[in-house]
């Protein structure tokens, strides 16, 4: 082992990091060479200052004050209901805001056809309401959305209406609805028969049928209140197929009651 | 029952609610912890409170801390992140003047006066010589500087001191041989 050698190694041998063979070789060399002894000496006496160092006294009541922060802290948090739920990651906090955001807009804005006292009409010609709708934009579809999608194509076209209303007296009633596309050509029909005691009617008519079953339709009539038997006549053809102005007939125990007018 | 074991379970204990038991652990290790911090940043009032914000940090993040970690360590990991936080948010004034510096730094402050065998002489010897060195620790770039800290304040292992730097084991030692080199050439006039 030369000095150079040797120098680099004697911090690691004093801090004993050295295998025992190599310690050995160091010894060896330091019991012959002056030099680094001396080294070795100096590098000691460094290690052995540093070591016996004075330990500082800390500032007093270190712990006290930190358990006072600690208390005052916790006593914070309890005021602070939502420091918490400082463990919920921030995105599922927005998340969930975002959907009470969501669910109270869907409630106040479905709520009035549902429960809407101002629904309260004599008749049923008061009572009627159109909504031209697309399944994508309107909450009160957007349920349907799943089941539709199963059925329908993307680039099919949805028309409907939606009206409410509240029968003050449940008696029975002929209900009849026609949809009549933009060349005059009847599409289709539905028909109620019985009590409508209350509630709100929808009804959508669209698609090619053959993609449109029975269920589908009583989906759409799902939220109606009524009580009696529904007649639905197999539609012609697609909506997409008849661009234009489609006119919707409401008839009430088999007189027109009202007329709508909706864009396709 | 080890002293790591023991304080796992004080701990433990935190977590069940009974958060006066954390006063155990801050009396335990406020010495070491307030040792290396004053030795890192040379401010008694900053080492005071960054002492205090250790503890603070420890205790709001019990339930994160890993069993493996000894919990001293851990709370020196903590204590060496806010130094390092401290010393980038405003570097300490350290002059290369070792007088100007121990004028400033250890005169203001009570040492534990152990070396009781020593005659009046070479006490007098003693603290002269340990004040340069402190004065050169000191001087040492902020890397080097808690290196030695960790490892002859509080005679740590090259793997504990690796831990809790989060740096490999060989860079604490290439780090701890080139502090060595910095304070030889600083101490010549007393080696």
């Amino acid at each position: 082992m030369d000095c150079h050698y040797v120098g680099d190694l004697l911090l690691d041998y004093i801090e004993g990091e050295l295998s025992n063979e190599v310690s050995q070789k160091v010894e060896a060399h330091l019991r012959e060479c002056e030099s680094c002894l001396k080294e070795f000496v100096r590098i000691q006496k460094m290690v052995n200052l540093m070591k016996t160092l004075p330990s500082i006294n800390p500032t007093p009541g270190i712990s006290q004050k930190v358990m006072a922060k600690l208390g005052k802290e916790e006593r914070l948090a309890g005021r602070n209901f939502l420091a918490k739920f400082k463990f919920i990651p921030k995105k599922v906090i927005i998340a969930a805001a975002a959907f009470g955001v969501l669910a109270c807009v869907l409630y106040v804005t479905m709520t009035p056809f549902v429960h809407r006292p101002s629904f309260q009409f004599q008749t049923w010609a008061a009572t009627v309401q159109a909504v031209p709708f697309d399944l994508e934009e309107t909450g009160w579809w957007a349920r349907r959305k799943k089941i539709a999608d199963e059925r329908l194509l993307p680039e099919d076209k949805y028309i409907g209406v939606i009206f409410g209303g509240i029968l003050n007296q449940p008696e029975e009633v002929n209900f009849l609805v026609k949809w009549i596309r933009p060349d005059g050509q009847p599409f289709n029909e539905t028909a109620w028969k019985g009590r409508i005691s209350a509630g709100l009617c929808s009804f959508m008519s669209n698609l090619d049928i053959s993609n449109y079953n029975e269920r589908n339709v009583n989906e759409s009539v799902l939220t109606a209140s009524f009580d009696g038997e529904m007649i639905f006549k197999k539609q012609k053809g697609r909506v997409n197929d008849f661009p234009g102005t489609w006119k919707l007939e409401i008839y009430i125990n088999d007189k027109l009651n009202t007329t709508l007018q909706i864009e396709v | 029952m080890s002293n790591n074991n023991e304080d796992w379970s004080v701990v433990e204990s935190c977590l069940n609610g009974d958060r006066q038991d954390y006063a155990l652990l801050v009396k335990k290790y406020e010495r070491p912890v307030f040792n290396i911090v004053y030795r890192l940043i040379s401010d008694f009032e900053i080492a005071s409170d960054i002492t205090q914000e250790t503890f603070l940090k420890a205790y709001r993040s019990l339930r994160q801390v890993r069993e493996e970690f000894k919990f001293s360590n851990w709370l020196f990991k903590i204590a060496t992140n806010l130094c390092r936080d401290q010393f980038k948010k405003k570097k300490p004034v350290v002059e290369i003047s070792l007088d100007k510096s121990i004028a400033v730094t250890e005169s203001m402050i009570p040492f534990d006066d152990s070396n009781n065998s020593l005659d009046p002489e070479e006490k007098l010897v003693l603290k002269e010589e340990q004040k340069q060195v402190l004065g050169a620790i000191e001087s040492l770039p902020f890397i080097y500087r808690k290196i030695i800290v960790l490892r002859y304040t509080q005679d740590l292992a090259y793997k504990e001191i690796a831990d809790i730097l989060k740096i490999p084991m060989g860079r604490v030692k290439v780090q701890l041989h080139r502090a060595h080199k910095i304070l030889r050439n600083e101490l010549a006039n007393i080696l």
